[in-house]
């Protein structure tokens, strides 16, 4: 390969939601700043997950015991995540399709309600103010709500984006501040000489004084190329969304613990109905499909917590390559070992994406970020082999 | 918009293709004519019909796009029932239909 692609003094790969609102934050900064990606902009999960907004954090029954200290440093990264979310229009000038109706997490026994009010109290604890409501209490914040609830919790500052704008609008406002884009360029190597990187991709040859690695879901094997573990594991997740309805859910996050539910109704009057519901991977032709099987339990889901879904039509459903990280913390930072290549990397990547891209540009421009990010080191994973 | 009804919308006649019976069904109150085999969405789209719903939010007429079932713009209240596509429903003798204003609601 001896075609040469071009040259820049920042390059990031991955053109998701994550590497591009880090290149609006270098570029804005003064950097000379490139995005590379094999396909195009907002192509895998930035583009393809349901859009919501999460600020309570994710919990599961089966979760283990320790799940609350575990989970605790990303409560402080989501709540001003959601700061980020709450600012980003007027930041950015453009329409993102947000609405911040608030959020709620429904149960439907016991147990379940436990780990609603265990998760209250260490949001609390760092100033993210979830409330618990018996039924009565949830059903006066959202009527909606079918007869298996018992209570859940709700949280003001939670809603939905609309994924196909929030990336290419971050994709404008870098380019006004100089950011470029080469896409259909898939990285194949990365070597590092004396002042900075080679970065071979289909259409040529680039050359980098810094590398960040915004892959996403292929976090993993771009580490590989440099010689880093980074363990970052991909499954498709799927999203299905309906005709459209009288607006009843008011613009808020609906999540269910237990039976895998996430639930917005769109300024259309659209159900989006997602909830990590695994679909097919097409490994040969790089398809994310939906699954019947998903499909049907997740309708189900849905329907029996938002009994007025079940009227609706299914009209399209889509899958979408979801990860997380072997601790399910975000990685952010440069690597000790490989001097000057980066990793972004964000699980949840639609509501982490802007705050991790905004973190790890103010430790990249001024050496210091407003949030601890020591936790996230890619360092954490230097005694694995890559 | 009104468009002449055009009979050369219907699938033509030729060797090996015979027409269903006549039948007749009600578009918003009035007689469509149509045979059987025929979606209710060629029916209407022959009978000059074009605009067989208006959108929930900005209130703009829709109609047969895709023709094939996957686009959801010829959504018509079929016998009481909202949200159906016109594309992927036979005609029959006798059925009611309307179109949809919104979310839903009959004209």
């Amino acid at each position: 390969m001896s075609d040469i692609l071009g040259s820049a003094d920042v390059a990031i790969i991955g053109a998701g939601l994550v590497g591009c609102s880090t290149a609006y934050y270098l570029a804005k900064g003064g950097c000379d700043v490139a995005v590379i990606d094999r396909n195009g902009i907002n192509r895998e999960a930035s583009g393809a997950n349901a859009g919501s907004l999460h600020l309570q954090v994710y919990i599961h029954p089966h979760f283990p015991d320790d799940w609350i200290d575990r989970i605790r440093p990303t409560i402080e990264l989501m709540r001003e995540g959601q700061k980020s979310w709450a600012t980003m229009e007027e930041r950015l000038g453009a329409d993102c399709g947000i609405h911040l109706g608030g959020g709620l997490w429904v149960a439907e026994n016991a147990e379940d309600m436990k780990l609603i009010e265990k998760k209250v109290v260490a949001e609390n604890a760092l100033g993210v103010m979830s409330e618990v409501h018996d039924r009565a209490g949830i059903l006066q914040r959202a009527p909606y709500l079918g007869e298996h609830v018992i209570g859940g919790s709700f949280l003001v500052g939670e809603g939905y984006a609309n994924p196909l704008l929030v990336t290419p609008a971050h994709v404008s406002a870098a380019k006004s501040h100089g950011a470029r884009f080469f896409t259909d360029a898939p990285v194949a190597a990365i070597s590092k000489e004396p002042n900075g990187f080679v970065i071979e991709t289909g259409r040529g040859r680039f050359r980098a004084g810094q590398v960040i690695s915004a892959a996403g879901a292929w976090t993993a094997p771009l580490g590989r190329m440099v010689g880093l573990s980074l363990p970052v594991t991909g499954s498709v997740a799927q999203v299905s969304v309906t005709d459209g309805h009288p607006d009843i859910m008011r613009d808020h996050l609906l999540q269910h613990v237990g039976l895998g539910l996430t639930l917005k109704q769109s300024r259309q009057g659209t159900y989006i109905i997602g909830g990590g519901w695994p679909g097919l991977y097409d490994r040969q032709r790089d398809r994310k499909n939906p699954g019947y099987d998903s499909i049907v339990g997740n309708a189900w889901v849905a329907a029996r917590t938002v009994p007025d879904t079940a009227r609706a039509n299914l009209v399209r459903s889509w899958g979408g390559m979801g990860s997380n990280s072997m601790d399910g913390l975000p990685i952010i930072g440069e690597s000790s070992a490989v001097r000057g290549f980066h990793v972004v990397y964000a699980p949840l990547g639609f509501t982490m994406g802007p705050i991790t891209g905004q973190l790890f540009s103010e430790k990249f421009l001024t050496g210091d970020a407003s949030l601890p990010i020591k936790p996230y080191t890619p360092d954490r994973f230097l005694d694995r082999a890559a | 918009m009104p468009i002449p009804p055009n009979e050369a919308l219907r699938v033509t006649i030729k060797a090996g293709v015979e027409r269903g019976k006549p039948i007749r069904f009600l578009f918003d109150g009035e007689t469509i004519a149509a045979y059987e085999g025929e979606t209710v969405a060629a029916a209407l789209l022959a009978a000059g019909r074009r605009v067989l719903r208006t959108t929930p939010i900005t209130g703009t007429g829709r109609g047969i796009f895709c023709g094939m079932g996957v686009c959801f713009d010829c959504l018509v209240v079929i016998d009481g029932e909202p949200s159906r596509r016109a594309c992927m429903i036979f005609a029959r003798e006798g059925m009611r239909v309307e179109s949809q204003l919104g979310f839903g609601a009959a004209s």
